[in-house]
């Protein structure tokens, strides 16, 4: 094997100009780039040092990918050197969730199953990037097979807990565990995260950077791990919503090879302004009020105050309350992720997984008859109609990313931890207490995802123990431009999208 | 937290006196909540035998609460997802 997995290394002081290159973000490592500040090799070993020597201490890497990462590197400042630089993402590192197959690298799928397991391919993603000169650097760490029999614990990954950088006691999220963390604690400016449902919001929420989840169909899976066809989507998570901009216009496009690609291409086209005024947005004061943790609450509240200021209408507006969203969800990734590891799961191999209820949860999921995962398609269709409805009165809907910071990582994560719902670490993003008692959206994750829309999550404060909050923007399919400019917006008004995790 | 929760009484206000009934729908707060008493819920068990129970418990909930729908037989776009 010719790539290093992850090796815990010593340790080096916060600060300096490296540390301030570590943080510059993909548009301002573009720009360094571009005035040859700094050159893509340069970048590509400062990355590969801090993958190897902090990536350990949050549980982020499953490999560090020293010799790929140089040879791209070093042709893309070659073809710089000869005039034919190729925009934005030229020369920038960035690491890849573990259920992305990179030619020559490790892909463990985040479980133990598979930790020798080294493909010869690259996804179409990967290609893709590297066509618009994207170094990869790493691949990085996940819950075991994105976590589509339900997990219970954070340890529930071949790397072990993710950890948020922000305190390394709490968890990173799932299941891109590693994609958050090391986009918070600056090993890699940018990073492939992915999304079945809540597995891109909650490692961005968790960990303090922004992530988006692209429209179903808007990037291509092929050669990227399958847990639910119906509902599987790669995204990109990075400092800024200006970023996840310039990187999704890299990831995105048609794909003859994915014959869900919906044939569409991204342009970052920020709106702005008045026609940000313009906007009508569709909120639930229960989600903070009553769906959220009391912990959360005033994080929460002080960031929708600042959205408010952008001058748009905001309306009173939530889902249908009569529809199954939380079981219609777990129906799909039950009876497609059964599926989709049938082989594994009846296999002797399949005992290695680290998560008891993970384990359970996919052998149950064998049994999910026919006719409920048809019936869970049609809920779909429901919900589908429902937010065609909700997005004929408002042009997004915005709710707590999660209503709570994240947990400590020895918690069961399939335990409400209090008033705050989606605080409890439901790994679907559904809700677990449909007792509430006024409208919501708090089952905006499972519902947003059941109807393949898209969504940016974006930090919007911290809990009194410093751990980060954030919002969440939902929109029609394909609206990813006026999301990711609501986004933009607030992080001009903002600075908590720019803080640093302690040390760092 | 909860001020209107509280307001319509359906949270508790502390520990109900022995010898009291605990009023219809002071319900004590679920674990986690900070400025109540709270009743902490048992852990739940690792067992292989209960996990495997409690995860076909899921997949059957997520049943019923599907078939409880009672979904009409009408015509309706095909099962292939699109956005």
């Amino acid at each position: 094997m010719s790539e290093r997995r992850a090796r815990p290394a010593g340790g080096r002081g916060a600060g300096g100009a490296d540390e301030e290159l570590a943080f510059a973000g993909v548009a301002g490592l573009a720009g360094l780039l571009r005035r040859k500040k700094v050159s893509a090799v340069e970048l590509t070993e400062l990355f590969l040092e801090r993958l190897e020597r902090r990536g350990p201490t949050y549980n982020a890497v499953a490999a560090v990918l020293p010799e790929r990462g140089r040879r791209e590197a070093q042709r893309v400042d070659e073809r710089r050197r000869r005039g034919a630089g190729r925009g934005t993402l030229d020369g920038i590192p960035y690491g890849a969730k573990d259920l992305v197959a990179a030619r020559g690298a490790p892909t463990t799928w985040g479980a133990p199953t598979y930790q020798d397991r080294v493909l010869d391919y690259d996804a179409a993603v990967v290609t893709k990037l590297q066509r618009a000169g994207s170094v990869l650097a790493a691949k990085l760490a996940m819950v075991e097979l994105a976590g589509g029999g339900g997990y219970r614990y954070a340890s529930a990954s071949l790397q072990g807990p993710g950890l948020t950088p922000w305190n390394t006691a709490h968890w990173s999220g799932g299941s891109s565990s590693g994609s958050g963390a090391a986009v918070a604690a600056g090993l890699v400016p940018w990073a492939i995260g992915s999304e079945t449902s809540g597995s891109i919001i909650t490692p961005a929420s968790f960990c303090g950077v922004t992530g988006v989840r692209p429209t179903y169909g808007l990037v291509s899976r092929r050669g990227a791990m399958a847990l639910a066809w119906t509902l599987d989507k790669l995204g990109p998570m990075a400092r800024s919503a200006e970023d996840c901009a310039l990187v999704l216009e890299g990831m995105a496009g048609p794909d003859r090879g994915d014959p869900t690609s919906s044939g569409k291409q991204f342009r970052w086209e920020p709106v702005r302004g008045r026609e940000l005024r313009r906007l009508k947005i569709g909120f639930a004061p229960a989600d903070i009020e009553e769906m959220a943790a009391p912990a959360a609450q005033e994080g929460l509240a002080a960031g929708l105050k600042v959205l408010r200021a952008v001058g748009a209408k905001f309306v009173e507006r939530t889902l249908p309350s009569d529809l199954p969203y939380g079981p219609a969800v777990s129906t799909v990734i039950f009876a497609e992720g059964s599926a989709a590891f049938a082989q594994l799961i009846e296999s002797p191999e399949f005992e290695t997984l680290v998560d008891a209820k993970q384990k359970a949860g996919l052998r149950a999921g064998l049994s999910v008859p026919a006719r409920d995962h048809i019936d869970a398609q049609r809920v779909r269709v429901r919900i589908q109609e429902a937010f065609r409805e909700i997005f004929a009165e408002v042009d997004v809907l915005v709710s707590g990313g999660r209503g709570a910071a994240a947990p400590r990582i020895e918690e069961p994560l399939d335990v409400p931890r209090g008033p705050g719902t989606r605080s409890s670490m439901d790994s679907r993003g559904q809700p677990e207490r449909p007792e509430a008692q006024r409208p919501n959206n708090a089952a905006l994750i499972a519902a947003g995802n059941l109807a393949g829309l898209p969504a940016v999550c974006f930090p919007c404060g911290f809990t009194a123990e410093g751990l980060p909050l954030s919002l969440q923007v939902v929109g029609p399919p394909f609206s990813e431009n006026l999301l990711l400019s609501v986004a933009a917006w607030f992080q001009a008004q903002s600075d908590w999208h720019l803080r640093r995790p302690p040390g760092l | 937290m909860n001020a209107n929760a509280r307001r319509r009484g359906q949270v508790s206000r502390g520990p109900v006196p022995e010898g009291r009934k605990r009023p219809e729908g002071d319900k004590p707060l679920p674990y986690g909540d900070s400025d109540q008493p709270t009743e902490k819920p048992e852990p739940p068990s690792d067992e292989p035998e209960a996990v495997k129970k409690l995860s076909e418990e899921n997949v059957r909930k997520a049943s019923e609460a599907l078939r409880a729908l009672k979904l009409p037989n009408e015509a309706e776009p095909c099962t292939v997802f699109k956005p």
